[in-house]
């Protein structure tokens, strides 16, 4: 795995957004969240303003002195019910009684009456009038008086009565003219005036306990929408061929490290803010330099929280508090070699510095300007050492070459002309702050820019 | 004017969700078949039997108080009818209501039919009375549905006598047949073969068929007492007893039995030796033959409500009476 790809999964937040990411969280999330709300919105409607009637009144006008309703209308829309009748006229004597079917066929015997068969609609009830033979009823007590019903009520122009519990299977007999001869079939042709004056109009309440649930469905609905759009936003935003490969690498768990924790993440996602504060706060003059080089500018803002080689060389020109290096953190080779470059870069003058300055752009151009000497530091105290025994003895070679051969140091002799290559070096790094990641192997000097593009171009594959 | 039609169109897209997703009353209920439980549901409630029993017992009070048997065919019928215008013609004469016409107003258990025809019967149970008298068995019919229940016949259970179980009010009990079979005799045939019994004692061939009960004993001492005093005068007495057809009231019990309840009509001939009068037998007789001259031969006329149990056949048990009236209604001088 390349020193790239590491820094890549170590610093997600640096990583541009994807496409598909953007889709998921920029449109398909609020697209969700918009219709879940709608939904429970909805929910709560139903639940409240557009709740179903509880009180249901259905009314019907019969012709006939007998009406019947059909076993199961009293209950149709709920146990109790609440039956009122108004006889057109109003000197009639209306009764209404509940019996079985049995025993008001009986009472009925072969009187000619109208069925009551159900609702038509939530406020009309059905009827029907049934085959009569035009016999009458020879009664032998008076409605209001039989022992068939279980309950009875009788008024004069109208009546009403209460069904209490317990009476499924009754049915309602209504004799809208209790007073008048009994049997008298107000269908037969003698009886017209009768059957006009039979005329009523039924009324029956119900108060519906159990309403029915037009709201559930929508909040459930809304809970759905509401997951999806939670997961629309973290899971489904992840681009496919990362998750894949994501879960390829926790299944061979080759690498611990890629597996990143809650706190990292979130870490991860402040930290882009949090840089922004912190150089809108510590922004100075060459910040501002810094920002003026077009397309790079956004790269160079997301990396100042990296330290680049060549700030670090500059750092030390600048007295400052005591500065404690951990070596398990710092990429000290990336900062030696920068070190190196800085020194180099003085040595060949400001030809140097534009082949560098030719790399960074390449780099850029590559998307790994991103990358920072800190987090590409995964090399082994045992490497570290012997670089640094090897640096020491390069070092004081060409220290001792330089003696012998009586020459002038450009880095030792000339301190103000290395304070301007200090300062050319540090605007190589101002170009870019990530050159330093470049060589890979820093025991090689940046001689061929050719050769470095081709290693940075693979680093950034 | 593109943009403007396309936002014309998402507002009546919008408008039609809302409309669609507002809620409504629902599908108007339609109304179920009955079910198969209902037909075979109680014809009664209790609550009704209760206003029935009272309805007659309030009405037969007040031809108590009255000591007129007028008006009470509306709420009485049957042998009981003349039984109860016997009692109240006597009560008239004698002035005296005898205490066996108490019926108490409370009741231990009812029995409600579940038949869908008519005539119906319910059959109740009353508690023992004040004087602690022996409980009632009510028997209250409605012969068609225009007519209201009467008190068909009332017998007076026996001490310690078994009643079968029945069904619980809320379910109800079928209603039986005169000629039920499965049974140790058929309904009918067990009230004649009872009469018979009534008549021959325990030289009926029915005897062993029978438990003794103590309408038998009772009516066995009475005729042994009657046959002294008429032998000591040379007379004759004879009593028949005759089960009055379509007089019978049946309810099926749990176990498969019926209880039957039926009228035995009975008449009781005596006529005296030797020139001599026969003459009422009790003050029941007395009062009710008044007046009337007397001759050697006294023809007294009895109603008798006997309830049996029947057990199902193979049970190896016996018909047994459980409860029974008697009263003369009527006594002629032949």
């Amino acid at each position: 795995m390349s020193v790239d790809e590491q820094t890549k999964r170590r610093d997600p937040a640096d990583e541009k957004p994807s496409r598909h990411s953007t889709i998921m969280r920029g449109v398909v999330t609020p697209a969700l969240g918009i219709i879940a709300i709608a939904f429970i919105v909805l929910g709560v409607l139903n639940a409240t303003i557009w709740q179903p009637t509880r009180r249901i009144i259905a009314t019907a006008t019969t012709n006939s002195q007998y009406v019947v309703t059909d076993p199961g209308v009293l209950q149709v829309v709920d146990s109790k019910v609440r039956i009122r009748v108004a006889a057109t006229n109003n000197d009639a004597r209306v009764c209404l009684a509940l019996g079985s079917p049995q025993d008001v066929t009986g009472w009925l015997g072969d009187a000619g009456y109208t069925r009551l068969t159900g609702l038509s609609s939530w406020t009309e009830l059905s009827h029907r009038r049934s085959a009569s033979n035009g016999k009458t009823m020879d009664n032998a007590v008076g409605f209001s008086d039989s022992d068939l019903w279980s309950q009875v009520v009788c008024g004069e122009g109208k009546a009403a009565l209460t069904t209490s519990q317990g009476t499924s299977g009754k049915v309602l007999l209504i004799d809208a003219d209790a007073g008048s001869s009994q049997g008298t079939d107000s269908s037969s042709d003698d009886a017209t005036t009768d059957l006009k004056e039979s005329q009523a109009t039924i009324s029956m309440d119900w108060t519906r306990e159990n309403l029915p649930n037009y709201a559930m469905p929508f909040y459930f609905v809304g809970g759905l929408l509401i997951v999806a759009a939670i997961l629309a936003a973290s899971v489904f935003a992840i681009d496919p061929m990362r998750r894949r490969k994501k879960l390829d690498e926790s299944k061979l768990k080759k690498i611990e490290e890629t597996e990143m924790s809650v706190m990292e993440a979130f870490a991860g996602a402040m930290r882009p803010l949090a840089g922004e504060i912190r150089s809108s706060f510590k922004r100075n003059p060459d910040s501002r330099r810094r920002h003026a080089h077009g397309g790079a500018s956004r790269r160079s803002r997301r990396s100042n929280r990296t330290v680049s080689a060549a700030q670090q060389s500059e750092e030390p020109q600048v007295p400052s508090t005591p500065r404690v290096i951990d070596v398990g953190s710092k990429n000290l080779v990336a900062v030696q070699q920068g070190s190196a470059d800085a020194m180099h870069t003085s040595a060949e003058g400001h030809t140097h510095a534009n082949h560098v300055t030719k790399v960074s752009s390449t780099l850029s151009n590559t998307h790994s300007a991103s990358d920072s000497a800190e987090e590409t530091a995964v090399i082994s105290p045992e490497e570290l050492q012997s670089y640094f025994a090897r640096f020491t003895a390069e070092t004081t070679g060409s220290i001792k070459k330089l003696d012998d051969d009586n020459g002038s140091s450009k880095q030792t002799v000339d301190p103000a002309k290395d304070d301007q290559e200090a300062a050319d070096a540090s605007d190589v790094s101002d170009i870019s702050d990530t050159t330093v990641e470049a060589p890979q192997h820093p025991y090689e000097d940046i001689e061929d820019p050719a050769k470095e593009q081709s290693t940075t171009e693979n680093g950034g594959e | 004017m593109r943009k403007h039609i396309g936002k014309m169109a998402a507002c009546i897209l919008a408008i039609g969700l809302c409309t669609s997703m507002a809620a409504c009353e629902g599908q108007v209920p339609q109304v179920s078949a009955p079910t198969s439980s209902a037909s075979a549901s109680p014809d009664l409630t209790q609550a009704q039997e209760k206003r029935i029993r009272l309805r007659i017992l309030d009405a037969l009070e007040k031809a108590n108080k009255a000591k007129d048997p007028k008006g009470i065919d509306e709420y009485v019928g049957g042998p009981q009818l003349q039984i109860r215008t016997s009692e109240l013609n006597i009560a008239k004469a004698s002035g005296d209501l005898d205490n066996k016409t108490t019926i108490p107003r409370q009741i231990t258990q009812t029995v409600i039919p579940t038949d869908s025809g008519w005539p119906r019967s319910i059959f109740t149970i009353t508690t023992t009375t004040a004087d602690q008298q022996s409980k009632r068995l009510l028997v209250m019919t409605q012969d068609v549905a225009g007519t209201n229940y009467k008190l068909w016949g009332v017998a007076r259970l026996f001490q310690g006598a078994q009643l079968p179980k029945f069904a619980v009010p809320t379910i109800g009990s079928e209603m039986g047949d005169s000629s039920d079979t499965g049974l140790v005799f058929t309904p009918e045939s067990a009230v004649s073969h009872y009469a018979d019994i009534l008549q021959n004692g325990t030289s009926s061939k029915y005897s062993s068929d029978f438990t003794s009960d103590y309408f038998q004993q009772d009516l066995s001492k009475l005729e042994q007492t009657v046959q002294q005093g008429m032998e000591a005068n040379n007379g004759t007495q004879k009593q028949t007893f005759t089960a009055v057809p379509g007089a019978i009231k049946i309810m099926r019990s749990s176990d498969g039995g019926d209880l039957v309840v039926a009228q035995i009509d009975s008449v009781w001939t005596r006529t005296a030796g030797e020139g001599r009068e026969s003459l009422p037998a009790s003050d029941d007789e007395k009062a009710l033959f008044g007046n009337t001259k007397a001759t050697s031969t006294i023809k007294v006329t009895y109603v008798n409500v006997v309830a049996m149990y029947v057990p199902p056949a193979g049970s190896g048990a016996k018909v047994s009476a459980v409860g029974a009236e008697r009263q003369a209604i009527k006594v002629e001088a032949l």
